[in-house]
């Protein structure tokens, strides 16, 4: 995920966002091609309020933005009440939505998100997956690495399975889920 | 009492000069040790305008009541900060940033930075020659202020022009973008390159603001004592104690950090002098006062607890 954002160098491959390729531009360069990036850990600039983070995820945006934060406090309502709070006060799930909340600020048309579920409680996963589908169906294409399979498969429309960094299967969510193979080896049975 | 005035002033001046300090090791993740010679020729730069260029345009002499300076002197104050702050980013646009392109780790780019402080200590020493200089020779009477303070009113604008220069800065942090953006990179650099934050912009504009507060920092110590080509590097020290007590990147920190090394510095000193007076032990303290900002730092480091990266 991070050769696909610029962070590393690809050695080898392509990475091809709408025919185009972007492999070996910079981070900077990739947000203004409409893409997204949710890091899995420090994700979130702990010191500065949950409102300027989104700020800061509008960085490259000149013209007025308020829309759009508006828009994001719909998606995720418990922020606009913690708006003033330095992000890093915030609880795992809350700061989870900070991030996704950044990323979305340039509306993305595509969102990778590493591990959106690492290190959260069973309910906060679902509450986080539900908001996940619920970005999806506003036109966002998602790409997710997630060790929690089971339960990302089961919303999206498209799952691969690597292994050693190789693609070994390649199915539809739920298809994989239902692949004996794929169950006995990754999902536990 | 009047030890803690002269901490309080003294702490000012580390105060500004640490908070440039403090935003280039975060966001630029090495320790800068040519930012005392930032505070060298803001003080030499300062005096330059003030008593070459201004006098040309006709614009000296006149005095603030009270003060032994007047409104030149906040013309090479501001002349200074641009000054400077253009010098150093230029170092940056030549020096660090080939260095930062080419994946240079924290040491190569501290080693650079302190051959750049000897580079522009011996700069000033051989433009402006090693004696000590004035902006004025005018002898100031102190003034006795309630609980018997003695200061003198130039000290008071050192201290009012500390907390307004602060208070500017802290509006720029907290509501500018840029501010915003400066504070978003020291957080988390990685972060602020995929959220699409412009890190070459903020990079100069760290370099500007921090600069640009450590001229005025040595200006103020200029006004306060006396311009020497050494001045840079003796406040090197108290500016490294001010961060590392603060922590990297920390506004609030950075200031605290600074009037604690203040004040340690010019109240340890006598307390230490006549505890060492009453042992009849005959050391002078007053060659030790940086001593006191480096157990300071020693402490600090031992004491405080390290966030997990």
């Amino acid at each position: 995920m991070k050769t696909i954002f610029g962070l590393l160098t690809p050695t080898d491959g392509t990475v091809i966002l709408n025919d185009e390729d972007i492999g070996g531009l910079k981070p900077n360069q990739i947000v203004r091609k409409n893409m997204s990036y949710v890091p899995q850990t420090s994700n979130i600039f702990t010191s500065l309020t949950v409102l300027e983070n989104l700020n800061m995820g509008a960085f490259i945006r000149e013209d007025d933005y308020s829309d759009r934060i508006r828009e994001i406090f719909q998606i995720f309502p418990k922020l606009e009440g913690y708006k003033k709070q330095y992000a890093g006060k915030l609880s795992g799930g809350e700061q989870q939505m900070v991030a996704m909340g950044r990323a979305l600020m340039l509306e993305p048309t595509v969102l990778l998100l590493d591990e959106p579920s690492a290190g959260l409680a069973p309910n906060l996963v679902d509450m986080i997956l539900d908001k996940v589908k619920g970005i999806n169906e506003t036109g966002v294409a998602l790409l997710i690495v997630e060790q929690n399979a089971k339960d990302v498969l089961e919303i999206s429309d498209r799952g691969y399975v690597l292994a050693m960094g190789r693609k070994e299967y390649q199915d539809t969510g739920q298809g994989l889920l239902e692949n004996d193979e794929v169950g006995e080896l990754y999902l536990g049975g | 009492m009047n030890f803690v005035v002269n901490g309080l002033i003294l702490g000012s001046i580390i105060a500004l000069g640490a908070i440039g300090l403090s935003l280039t090791t975060a966001i630029l993740n090495f320790y800068n040790f040519a930012h005392g010679a930032s505070l060298l020729l803001g003080a030499y730069m300062g005096y330059t305008v003030l008593h070459s260029f201004l006098p040309r345009l006709g614009l000296e002499g006149s005095t603030f009541p009270y003060l032994s300076f007047g409104f030149p002197m906040i013309i090479a104050i501001v002349g200074s900060m641009i000054l400077t702050a253009g010098i150093v980013i230029l170092i940056d646009r030549f020096v660090y940033k080939p260095l930062r392109d080419r994946g240079s780790g924290p040491l190569i780019l501290g080693m650079s930075s302190l051959f750049m402080a000897l580079m522009i200590r011996n700069l000033v020493r051989t433009i402006w020659g090693p004696d000590i200089h004035y902006y004025s020779h005018q002898i100031q009477m102190s003034r006795t202020l309630p609980f018997g303070i003695k200061v003198t009113p130039d000290q008071l604008f050192i201290i009012g022009f500390t907390i307004i220069l602060v208070v500017l800065t802290q509006l720029f942090l907290k509501n500018t973008k840029m501010g915003q953006a400066m504070r978003a990179a020291s957080d988390n650099l990685d972060l602020a390159m995929v959220t699409g934050i412009d890190t070459e912009k903020v990079v100069i504009w760290t370099w500007g603001i921090g600069t640009a507060l450590a001229a005025v920092a040595g200006v103020l110590y200029g006004i306060n004592v006396q311009l020497r080509p050494m001045m840079g590097w003796y406040f090197l020290l108290p500016l490294f104690c001010a961060v590392i007590i603060g922590g990297e990147g920390n506004f609030y920190g950075a200031m605290a950090g600074g009037l604690t090394v203040g004040l340690a510095q010019e109240v340890g000193t006598p307390l230490l002098q006549s505890l060492f007076d009453s042992l009849n032990l005959t050391v002078s303290m007053t060659g030790y006062k940086p001593a006191i900002a480096f157990i300071l730092m020693v402490v600090v480091l031992l004491v405080r607890s390290y966030r997990e990266e």
